[in-house]
């Protein structure tokens, strides 16, 4: 994703124009990571919004030294999206339900399954391991930067994802002892 | 990474979702106008402020520095007094440092008379040297030395004959005066100098001198003199070297003991960040060591090594775990109607519910372990004086006795764990490699003083029937005694 500089400085000025043409490049990157780390979809729309006002508004304090200007951005709809998670379903790591949580899934079948059915899957995933599974598996962040976003101690950022992978492991378990799937969904596969 | 996750990653990464079922009509107005609600004041308002308190801020300054000038006068009518006290006390520090130049000379002075004093000791030593020498032997030599360059041919006979016979009754004599009971081999030795003596003085009177003769003379006057002193000295000498040559063993027992610390190195790849917490939460604790111990000493150089060790092992689990749990509330809040119009409270609906916390729980626990070691080592050393160092390695046989303590499943969960089980840290019978240098003091002939530093690798596989591995590192530092049969 290409940003010009100019682009940026005339954002920093608050030129409203130039900050709707930033708003536009950046929305398919940041929305796709809100309705990744959100568990509740219908708040990808207030999240987004409540970054991206952040974004405009700390755009000062962006260092293209230390990373590029999308990466700083998700990170703050990350924080946003945590935060939501937090407020509407709080840190409940719900118990593992079988009825609701088993899904069993074959590695050669996740291929064909699309971005939508696959994170369908991931969310059904306890929240607490989720975030910290999206967090370190997907997005790179260390376990200390885990902690610190969480709120949490690097130990349970350590045995959330010990937790999350052996939960990925259950699921996306091999041939051997493969269960009928049971996607509450009549897949849209690609 | 397993599979999955690098399909996740590789998935979700860099996702870009486009418009399709995104409604997101009315964001960037929403965008907009929270932005213009907390609009910050512009950026050259700003830059006026700052020049301005800029201005405030020299302004001020330049009035101070006016207002003070008459006191910088007298400061300065000051200063040239101050410089000279400071020069005062220079002025006495350098005296100071004269006086410690003239004091400094005298270790010099000192130290040339202790260079006198040990070139007399060194003479002194050389004297004695010379001193232990048979003087008549001394004598003789020096004599048979100088003539057999110096003397013309034709006398050379006749004097080496006369030599020969004069050192043939000094020798008797000194042989008489200092052995009287005299040992057969000494006789024998004296027969045999008497012979040689006696076949010289028959050479050079009766066999007519050839030059290859007149060549060797010299020679077998000189060894004629060599040899009262030397024979003896010379017999010692091979006795001694053929004792040395003999291959020497020596048995040893001793006692040590000392202080040991654990150290563990978890490894795994399934559940590598449980064993990286559990790295973090056991930590090193000292324990004590004691053992007993048998040695064969060859050669002063190899070794070879056993007994029998207690080690009371110690670590330290400490580990605070925080936990999602769901907390039962009764009689809570749950709903509350309020009137839209007066904005009075119409009911509220009170009922049991659960809510979702983070319990934090700290654990300190002592994991003990008592173990019993057979070490099977190959050393070897060597002796400087009454000092020796050495290095010895070889195998240990470990006994897990006893064990029992805290710690985490792979599932990141505190556990505990007594004796033998998949989830104890030592299995009950091991084996472990062991290095350990060595530094002894030789107290007597037969007593040892000995300082060892080990360290003993081992590993445990299969912890918890997973692909976790222990690797353990035990660090011991002993004291200890040897005693030694000749």
């Amino acid at each position: 994703m290409h940003i010009s500089d100019e682009l940026i400085q005339s954002c920093k000025l608050q030129n409203r124009r130039a900050q709707k043409q930033l708003y536009e490049l950046l929305l398919p990157y940041l929305r796709a990571i809100a309705s990744r780390y959100l568990r509740d979809t219908s708040y990808v729309k207030d999240a987004l919004q409540e970054s991206f006002v952040k974004v405009f508004k700390h755009l000062d304090q962006y260092d293209p030294q230390k990373a590029a200007l999308h990466k700083w951005a998700a990170k703050i709809v990350v924080n946003a999206c945590l935060n939501y998670n937090k407020r509407i379903i709080g840190t409940a790591n719900e118990e593992l339900d079988p009825t609701k949580h088993e899904i069993i899934c074959f590695p050669q079948v996740m291929k064909d399954l699309s971005d939508e059915h696959v994170l369908f899957i991931l969310k059904q995933m306890p929240l607490g391991y989720f975030e910290v599974f999206n967090l370190f598996v997907i997005d790179g962040y260390h376990h200390d930067e885990i902690a610190e976003l969480l709120q949490i101690t690097e130990g349970l950022s350590r045995q959330r994802l010990s937790r999350a992978r052996a939960w990925l492991k259950k699921t996306f378990r091999d041939k051997a002892d493969f269960k009928t799937s049971s996607l509450p969904f009549s897949g849209k596969i690609k | 990474m397993s599979n999955i996750e690098n399909e996740l990653n590789k998935r979700f990464k860099h996702q870009q979702l486009s418009d399709d079922n995104f409604d997101g009509e009315g964001l960037w107005e929403a965008i907009a106008e929270d932005l213009d609600q907390g609009q910050p004041a512009p950026s050259f308002h700003r830059g006026w402020i700052g020049v301005l308190i800029l201005l405030i801020v020299l302004g001020g300054g330049l009035a101070l520095v006016y207002w003070s000038s008459e006191d910088t006068d007298v400061s300065q009518a000051h200063s040239p007094q101050a410089t000279d006290d400071r020069t005062e006390v220079k002025a006495k520090e350098e005296v100071a440092f004269s006086l410690g130049g003239e004091t400094s000379d005298s270790p010099i002075s000192l130290n040339s008379n202790s260079k006198t004093v040990n070139t007399a000791t060194i003479n002194d030593t050389t004297a004695k040297t010379v001193k232990t020498l048979p003087l008549s032997a001394k004598k003789l030599r020096k004599k048979n030395l100088k003539k057999s360059i110096q003397a013309p041919r034709a006398e050379l006979s006749n004097i080496s004959a006369k030599q020969a016979t004069t050192n043939r009754t000094t020798l008797m004599t000194d042989a008489a005066k200092t052995i009287k009971s005299s040992t057969t081999n000494t006789s024998n030795h004296k027969d045999n100098n008497t012979l040689i003596a006696k076949d010289i003085t028959t050479g050079t009177l009766t066999i007519p001198q050839t030059p290859i003769f007149t060549k060797l003379l010299p020679r077998f006057t000189f060894l004629e003199a060599q040899l009262p002193t030397l024979g003896p000295l010379a017999l010692v000498e091979s006795k001694r070297s053929y004792a040395s040559k003999r291959p020497s063993i020596r048995w040893s027992v001793g006692v040590s003991g000392g202080v040991n610390t654990l150290h563990f190195n978890y490894q795994s790849d399934d559940f590598s960040d449980v064993a990286n917490l559990k790295k973090d939460a056991e930590n090193k604790f000292l324990g004590i060591s004691y053992g007993i111990h048998a040695g064969l000493l060859l050669n002063n150089r190899w070794s070879l090594h056993s007994g029998v060790e207690r080690h009371q092992l110690w670590s330290k689990f400490e580990y605070e775990q925080q936990k999602d749990i769901q907390v039962e509330k009764k009689e809570h809040l749950l709903k509350v109607w309020v009137d839209a119009t007066s904005g009075d409270t119409l009911n509220r609906l009170y009922g049991d519910t659960s809510a979702s916390a983070l319990a934090t729980r700290n654990v300190i626990h002592y994991n003990e372990y008592q173990r019993l070691s057979l070490p099977l080592e190959v050393g070897l050393q060597h002796q400087a004086g009454k000092f020796g160092y050495g290095i010895r390695a070889g195998l240990v046989l470990n006994l897990t006795t006893q064990q029992s303590g805290r710690t985490l499943d792979p599932m990141g969960e505190i556990i505990s764990f007594e004796d033998n089980s998949s989830i104890s840290t030592f299995q009950s019978f091991d084996i472990g490699l062991r290095l350990s240098p060595l530094l002894a003091y030789q107290l007597t002939e037969q007593w040892t003083l000995h300082l060892q530093p080990q360290w003993m690798w081992q590993r445990r596989t299969k912890f918890a029937d997973t692909d976790m591995k222990i690797g353990i590192h035990q660090l011991n530092l002993n004291l200890g005694f040897s005693h030694f049969f000749n």
